[in-house]
């Protein structure tokens, strides 16, 4: 009796994988013979012509009387350290397989038979024909930019030996680390420059991410600006090692919004780069956890390394899941913090660019400025947008506009409202936090502002500190 | 990585469910991972947000003796899962190096949690038997960590123990910080001292109003702190290693965002928490109702073993996994809507591609 129950229970267990499994392979067997049951079997996995349905059936079975049988005996204990932990884990690893099977059998929409058309995107904001440009407007030659649909057609062949060597060695986290730090103390730039210069391998490429990094450390220790052009070529060198890192494509965005002013082109095409760069990272990420991370020894005998031997371990399937993941994969937390929502009003259409492409927004329509958009301003006329919460910007023709300018066209109303925000957030006020951070684009430069004014409590410091953290990283 | 491991990672909540049910059916319990024990409830610090309400000596704590025998052969006999040390202060403890040295002589891993002040004059047992790994508390910037705990020198304490822990060969050191109302805002002024102090982690704990935490519930940070601390977590974590730890709860699909594995409760499923009295505990709660016996009256691994079913039940059970801390649900102070909610809404929002 107790057997039976037992046996009964470990079907119950196995119910929702095998028997689907089960019920399946048995059917397409019996009603549609051999050879359609095995086309029906690799459909869903596009695998070997072999009977996995049955197969899989078979294996259900075998385990549920397994399992019965285990469960038929009397007490209960705990798993030793011997084979036991091990064996359970196998075992549950197998059934979730098998369920998997069954879902793609069945053709449950799995991850990746997920809709991933951009069915939340506002209609204004899906990337048009362009519209032709007022006669007004002066052609401008365009730089190449990186189109960040577009996966890095070099990454995959590059992972051995070049990311992998730089994502376990550390030397750029440490690098990153300082700079992070550096925000709330000054940075040592001498040791910021060696760290650069350590970076190099002597590859020739990541010799010219070393030389690019030092430099740039260089200037900004001596307080000189950098070119938007010097940016793009710096994250580019890291590409192109290549080192993906998010942090870092954060301090280049942190950098360029800082530069002096250049063609619209150049820093569309800084932003794509950048927006890619993050995609990837994120992407790495992901894939990371599904197949293992890539790891790194350094070899410490005085004997020479056996024949055929590496100090990189990158996991087999690292950079097709990369690849596969890459498309259903955004730029994170700067896709989806720093951002404000805009309507176009007017009768002027807004040019939005973004992750290399180049988007007309008809008047009527919304958008969501994010901190890697650009905002071009036809010449011929001013354009105006509407904040839900600010009101009215006029945007002036011919103008460039990003996350990092937005607020040098706000209303004196607008300004008093963030005025008023920044003095409650002071305070403590918590609903003037949320509404500060949910508009970094037009409230950083305020925020800014008082802390550099001084005179702030330790705790109204921290609190505008954290909302620049959230916009500018 | 072999074929299973790679099966695992890519599936591991389903597994784990998967294994839960298995576990269930053939009436066995995994080998736990960690078994800590609140060593004492002496402490000579007041914090307002202490679990475990620590500050006196609980009359009836495990003698040198009882420790000895019902805790460490016990946790011998259980496949020698890690001994994480806790309290209270243990370091107050004066059989602790008797009872660390005898422990390791077992062949037992140690961990401990301590607020620091005491780690310089242990120095030499630290070195004979380095703890796996030690946590240590940090509540807030010198000012803030000072008065939070009401002595003058513990923040620099904290980082003379670190810096002792580092030299004498402990692996992993992980600065904890457990957020409140009072500090959540002012973690980007705490990195620059966290990176500076030498350890490995910065674990960003959750209060809970369990303990003496009960009595100041309005610690508990609002939902917008919550949001901008899983948000600075989530950026710093590229550059230094924040982790979130399991008060949060669980974030979903983006918890390799924020941790180095998928959330997994594993309160009395990996884990359990002897008290300071022998009371074996799903978790730190000090809620005397959840003690699935004690251990004077019946041995550790048969408490384990055949305790702590609710935790163990196929669907989840009172566990946390996908969802809050249990604890944080069951004390009314989810977190998890606030804190990745709205960025995993975000992150789904419209991108041209």
């Amino acid at each position: 009796m107790r057997r039976r129950a037992a046996i009964e229970a470990a079907r119950r267990l196995l119910g929702s994988g095998a028997a689907r499994l089960g019920g399946l392979g048995a059917r397409d067997a019996g009603a549609r013979g051999p050879a359609e049951a095995r086309a029906a079997s690799s459909r869903g996995t596009g695998g070997p012509s072999i009977d996995a349905a049955g197969l899989a059936a078979g294996l259900a079975a075998g385990l549920a009387s397994t399992i019965g049988a285990l469960a038929g005996r009397p007490g209960a204990a705990a798993l030793g350290a011997g084979w036991g932990p091990g064996a359970i884990r196998a075992l549950a690893v197998l059934q979730v397989f098998l369920q998997g099977c069954a879902d793609r059998l069945t053709q449950k929409t799995g991850p990746e038979g997920q809709d991933t058309s951009e069915s939340g995107v506002v209609a204004e904001e899906r990337p048009e024909a362009a519209e032709p440009a007022p006669p007004s407007a002066p052609p401008r030659p365009e730089p190449a930019v990186v189109d960040a649909g577009e996966f890095p057609p070099t990454l995959l062949a590059d992972l051995e030996g070049h990311y992998a060597r730089v994502e376990s060695s550390g030397l750029w986290r440490r690098i990153g680390a300082r700079l992070a730090a550096g925000r709330a103390a000054p940075i040592e730039w001498s040791s910021m420059i060696d760290g650069a210069e350590a970076l190099a391998h002597g590859d020739p490429r990541g010799d010219d991410l070393a030389a690019r990094l030092a430099a740039h450390f260089q200037r900004r220790s001596k307080g000189e600006a950098e070119a938007i052009a010097e940016l793009d070529a710096l994250l580019a060198a890291a590409e192109a090692w290549p080192l993906y890192d998010d942090y870092f494509a954060g301090y280049v965005w942190l950098q360029a919004m800082q530069a002096p002013a250049a063609a619209p082109g150049a820093l569309a095409a800084l932003l794509a780069r950048i927006e890619r760069h993050l995609r990837v990272t994120h992407a790495l990420l992901r894939a990371s956890a599904e197949t293992g991370k890539v790891e790194f020894s350094a070899w410490r005998s005085k004997a020479a390394p056996p024949r055929g031997w590496k100090d990189i371990r990158v996991p087999a399937g690292l950079g097709e899941a990369v690849r596969r993941l890459y498309p259903d994969t955004d730029a994170d937390t700067w896709a989806s913090e720093g951002a404000l929502p805009l309507v176009v009003e007017g009768a002027r259409p807004l040019i939005l660019r973004r992750a290399g492409q180049r988007v007309t927004i008809a008047p009527g329509g919304a958008l969501t400025l994010r901190r890697l958009d650009l905002l071009e301003v036809p010449a011929g006329g001013d354009v105006t947008v509407r904040s839900p919460t600010l009101g009215v910007l006029r945007l002036p023709a011919g103008g460039m506009i990003t996350a990092w300018t937005l607020a040098d066209h706000l209303g004196d109303d607008a300004r008093s409202k963030i005025r008023g925000w920044v003095g409650a957030a002071i305070q403590g006020d918590e609903a003037a936090m949320s509404e500060l951070q949910a508009a970094l684009p037009a409230a950083h430069r305020a925020l800014r502002e008082a802390l550099a004014g001084g005179g702030l409590t330790p705790e109204a410091r921290g609190r505008l500190q954290m909302l620049l953290v959230i916009f500018e990283e | 990585m072999g074929l299973l491991q790679r099966l695992y990672a890519r599936n591991a909540p389903a597994v784990w469910e998967a294994e839960t049910r298995l576990l269930s059916v053939l009436r066995l319990s995994r080998r736990p991972v960690a078994v800590q024990w609140i060593v004492t409830s002496a402490c000579d610090l007041h914090c307002p947000h202490c679990y475990s309400s620590a500050g006196r000596r609980t009359r009836g704590e495990l003698t040198t003796d009882e420790a000895r025998r019902l805790l460490i052969d016990e946790v011998v006999k259980m496949g020698r899962p890690t001994l994480v040390l806790a309290g209270g202060e243990l370091l107050l403890r004066r059989d602790i190096p008797e009872l660390v040295e005898y422990a390791a002589s077992q062949g037992l891993r140690w961990a401990m949690h301590t607020h620091g002040l005491h780690v310089p004059r242990h120095r030499d047992l630290f070195e004979r038997c380095p703890p796996a790994l030690a946590a240590i508390s940090l509540d807030g910037p010198e000012d803030l960590h000072d008065a939070f705990r009401g002595k003058v020198g513990t923040y620099a304490a904290v980082m003379e123990a670190v810096r002792v822990l580092k030299e004498s060969g402990c692996p992993e050191v992980v600065l904890g910080t457990t957020i409140t109302r009072d500090n959540a805002d002012r973690l980007e002024e705490m990195f620059p001292a966290v990176l500076g102090s030498g350890a490995d982690v910065w674990g960003l704990h959750l209060f809970a109003p369990e303990g003496r935490g009960a009595e100041h519930r309005a610690l508990f940070p609002s939902d917008g702190q919550l949001r901008r601390v899983a948000a600075f977590a989530r950026r710093r974590r590229a550059v230094f290693h924040v982790e979130l730890c399991n008060e949060w709860g669980s974030a979903g699909a983006d918890d390799l965002y924020y941790r180095d594995q998928p959330f997994l409760c594993g309160a009395g499923r990996i884990s359990c928490v002897v008290s300071a009295t022998g009371e074996v505990m799903p978790c730190t709660t000090t809620d005397v109702a959840e003690s699935e016996g004690n251990l004077r009256e019946r041995p550790l691994a048969e408490i384990w073993s055949k305790g702590f079913r609710r935790f163990r039940e196929p669907g989840h059970g009172e566990c946390s996994d996908g969802a809050e801390c249990w604890l944080q649900s069951r004390n009314g102070n989810g977190c998890r809507k606030a804190a990745f909610g709205r960025i995993a809404a975000g992150a789904r929002e419209a991108v041209l591609r």
